[in-house]
């Protein structure tokens, strides 16, 4: 993808309950380009913000809603990108949804 | 060895419009580092469409940003229409390009204005914004608000173009033209504002694409990429051609937007005077199932919609990834180097839409 | 600079400012313009078509007690309600609802009516 000088466009997350879903997106000449990964909740996932920079905003945002660590992730901002500190964590997994989410706020 | 020193740059800062803040390390009055804090404005937007009712969200993703609103709803209502399967009909699509250049114009002139205070022609601002004001009227009156239109739905438009309201239409833009057309020409070669900008922020071919900016600051560095190249909606009938600058500084980030202005009201002319009669709504109805990506073209550059829905009325996922999101890293990148007094300029230069990033 | 902004500036210099003193003078809002949800509930039957369209929950309605509740200060006056509404009871006005210093919700008590008595 770096080769053929691809934009990295953004990458998405879906929880899928089991794992999580991870779509790299990029666009090459005005064609969008998706990678498809699954990856482990509670595993860290190594992160592509050595190769494209650009990316640490997009992983840092997953490393909040969806809880997955990235590896290697520069600048991270452990889980506080956006969410403050009294907010609840991890906001956009399935289960928070049936748990509600005033009980997950510590 | 210079002392260095970290400024705390906002997030409540003249120039900003939206709380941002960079943590500026600055050596004297070189700046090494850029660290930006995001947050202050976050609404879990997202979230929140995930609990809607998938029409419902609409109005939603219409308050993602105050300034391209309606560039949102149509990219949501097109995402939706291609999961349900519908024709927008043409009368529909062409209103819909009417009213997204409409917001071009008035995001661009905004955005003009700020930019002259930045660097602090406090005149000029006041010009650019009561060339703007006629757009919003424009807006108000066709559209029933002044940024916020709700006109867009799914399968069509909510609000018709009555064929005096056309007319008179094409006449306030030729104003518009005239009025901004006297404003150009500052902006092109007075020399305090070049003496600003020029050679300012640079940012170069190789380094736009790989940190993946998008919009005005990829083209005024010379990459001719625009959403609206793919020819979605009534653009492929346009023979759109995108603005490009090769100089990649704050000068040519200007020039592009200036010159976006008047191709957009070149394009509004000409879809108002080619608008095709007929409905403007067809009704839908069906499961909501797949997922599907859609790139649109704010004023600000290239947004990404992916919506995916097995439920049938709420969705499973909603991203939208806005174009400051993507923006923010070639920020970082254009900062290192600059003085102290250029960071408000270099900031603005990429048209930061706090509200957007966060969501 | 001077020669491109010149006559912008004389004419600003002898015209009218274009700025009005609001409170003072008032422009009259257009004509299709969203400004205020006005309900007029002689015509309602309780169908909870607006309330199930209303993407900010500004509605709210008992249907067994006949109670109507319309928050005004969290409509965001997008019409689909309007829309929605079999009987056309709700209408957008163009003019925008005035300052005030306490926020109230309007509340209606209606009879339930019978949707057979209306066909008879």
């Amino acid at each position: 993808m770096w080769d053929k000088k691809c934009r990295l466009v953004t990458v998405t997350c879906v929880d899928l309950i089991d794992n999580l879903e991870l779509t790299y997106s990029f666009d090459h000449n005005l064609e969008l380009v998706h990678l498809r990964v699954k990856a482990e909740k509670d595993r860290p996932f190594p992160s592509i913000s050595g190769i494209y920079w650009a990316a640490f905003l997009a992983e840092n945002e997953i490393q909040d809603q969806f809880g997955l660590r990235f590896e290697n992730l520069h600048p991270d901002y452990q889980g506080f990108l956006l969410l403050s500190r009294d907010a609840p964590r991890t906001p956009m997994l399935r289960q928070v949804e049936e748990r509600g989410l005033n009980e997950d706020a510590v | 060895m210079p002392s260095r020193t970290v400024i705390p740059f906002g997030p409540q800062h003249p120039v900003f419009p939206e709380p941002l803040q960079l943590t500026l390390t600055v050596e004297d009055e070189k700046v090494v580092e850029a660290v930006p804090s995001l947050g202050y404005v976050h609404r879990g937007l997202e979230k929140g469409a995930e609990l809607n009712d998938f029409v419902k969200n609409i109005y939603l993703a219409e308050r993602v940003c105050g300034i391209c609103s309606f560039m949102h709803s149509w990219t949501y209502c097109s995402c939706i229409e291609e999961l349900l399967n519908i024709e927008v009909p043409p009368r529909a699509e062409y209103l819909r390009l009417i009213f997204a250049e409409l917001s071009r114009v008035h995001s661009h002139l905004l955005w003009l204005g700020l930019y002259a205070d930045a660097f602090g022609l406090e005149s000029l601002f006041m010009q650019c914004w009561r060339v703007r004001e006629r757009s919003l009227d424009m807006q108000e009156a066709a559209g029933g608000g002044r940024v916020i239109l709700s006109a867009c739905t799914i399968g069509g438009m909510r609000r018709n173009l009555d064929e005096d309201m056309r007319r008179a239409f094409i006449k306030e833009v030729a104003e518009i033209r005239r009025d901004f057309e006297r404003l150009v020409p500052v902006f092109l070669n007075d020399y305090s504002i070049k003496k600003r900008t020029v050679g300012v922020g640079v940012l170069s071919k190789e380094d736009a694409q790989s940190l993946g900016a998008v919009g005005p600051t990829l083209r005024a560095s010379g990459v001719r990429s625009d959403a609206r190249m793919l020819g979605y909606g009534p653009y492929k009938e346009m023979d759109f051609e995108p603005v490009v600058e090769e100089d990649g500084d704050c000068y040519a980030r200007g020039v592009v937007r200036v010159k976006e202005v008047l191709q957009a009201l070149d394009l509004i002319t000409r879809a108002l005077e080619r608008l095709p009669e007929g409905e403007i709504k067809v009704n839908f109805r069906g499961r909501l199932k797949g997922e599907v990506f859609k790139r649109m073209e704010q004023p600000r550059g290239e947004m990404l919609y992916y919506v995916r829905a097995s439920r049938n009325k709420n969705l499973d996922r909603f991203r939208i990834r806005t174009p400051t999101f993507a923006n923010i890293p070639p920020l970082l990148k254009m900062l290192p180097g600059c003085d102290l007094s250029d960071v408000p300029v270099i900031t603005l230069s990429i048209d930061p839409c706090i509200s957007c990033t966060e969501r | 600079m001077f020669q491109a902004m010149m006559p912008t500036v004389l004419k600003n210099l002898f015209n009218r400012p274009v700025t009005r003193e609001y409170p003072y003078t008032y422009r009259e809002p257009f004509k299709s313009a969203r400004g205020r949800l006005v309900l007029d509930m002689r015509e309602c039957i309780m169908c909870t078509a607006c309330e199930k369209r209303c993407p900010a929950g500004a509605i709210e309605i008992k249907r067994k007690e006949g109670l109507y509740k319309f928050d005004p200060y969290s409509c965001v006056v997008c019409g689909a309600c309007v829309e929605a509404c079999p009987e056309k009871c709700l209408e957008i006005d163009s003019d925008w609802r005035r300052p005030v210093g306490e926020m109230k919700t309007e509340v209606w008590h209606i009879e339930p009516r019978r949707k057979k008595a209306d066909t008879a």
